[in-house]
């Protein structure tokens, strides 16, 4: 029918097979499980070819299956592996910036960066998702639910059993050591040290 | 007053009014807050932007030649 899109499960590892490892490997962080989620989602696509209205592109539809079977994971995991959300693991790496009255002792590192303009920046985004594979796997896990899957905070907290006390503090901890490592590595300080 | 408006910048969207007007003047004051400040928009802004960019960013890798082969083959057999 004109103007609705056509699906072609011959091309799909070709087409997107590639973006959407990339996808994936952004929010589980394990090649292996990336790869395992990517093709469960091809065959659930193929399952489902026949409910392709074509309302969407094939790419769009394709990674709404896709985010699917990475929650299927999420689920997966902590069914399998209990995570002990305890905040005094992964400490706040920024715990020595202050003094015992609670000010601080030197100036924050001025990045030198706008804010909105840091997006054009793939280098930073470089640095940003290697910094990311530092992280624990649970900081890791609460941070991609909060900031690139935009969850919110009630929806972590029932899904993860944690208090939203213990989000707060694991967030800001995460927040913290992503912070400290992109100012480690940043192109401006490698140049000045 | 400093310790405390860094941990607090951390639960934006949930705190009340007078905290907020108590915290906005401390960081009109406080260089090193808004610089702490800064550095979290910044994080927020590349996250987002990470999130938008990752799947056409090659240098996150790709899926292996004999992965692609297995996953052509089992879309050819279904």
């Amino acid at each position: 029918m004109m103007g609705e899109e056509q699906i072609d499960s011959d091309q799909w590892v070709d087409r997107y097979g590639d973006a959407m490892f990339r996808f994936t490997l952004l929010r589980v962080k394990d090649e292996n499980y990336a790869e395992e989620i990517v093709q469960n989602a091809f065959l659930a696509a193929l399952k489902a070819k026949e409910s392709f209205a074509g309302k969407s592109t094939e790419k769009t539809w394709l990674f709404g299956i896709l985010k699917l079977k990475i929650f299927d994971h999420y689920r997966e995991m902590k069914k399998n592996q209990k995570y002990d959300f305890n905040v005094d693991d992964d400490r706040d790496p920024c715990e020595a910036d202050f003094n015992g009255k609670g000010h601080w002792l030197a100036l924050p590192f001025n990045w030198g960066i706008n804010p909105e303009k840091s997006i054009e920046n793939k280098q930073l985004l470089q640095i940003l998702s290697s910094c990311m594979d530092t992280l624990s796997d649970k900081l890791r896990r609460l941070f991609v639910l909060r900031e690139i899957e935009r969850q919110d905070s009630e929806m972590i907290c029932s899904e993860l059993e944690i208090t939203p006390n213990n989000l707060f503090v694991m967030l800001h901890r995460a927040r913290n050591q992503l912070k400290k490592c992109l100012e480690e590595h940043l192109p401006e300080r490698k140049q000045n040290a | 007053m400093h310790r405390y408006v860094q941990a607090t910048i951390r639960r934006y969207g949930s705190i009340s009014g007078l905290k907020w007007l108590k915290i906005g003047f401390h960081l009109a004051l406080c260089e090193h807050c808004r610089e702490y400040k800064t550095q979290l928009k910044t994080l927020r802004h590349l996250t987002q932007s990470l999130e938008k960019e990752a799947p056409d960013m090659e240098t996150q890798g790709s899926l292996k030649t004999d992965s692609k082969e297995r996953m052509k083959q089992l879309l050819k057999q279904k």
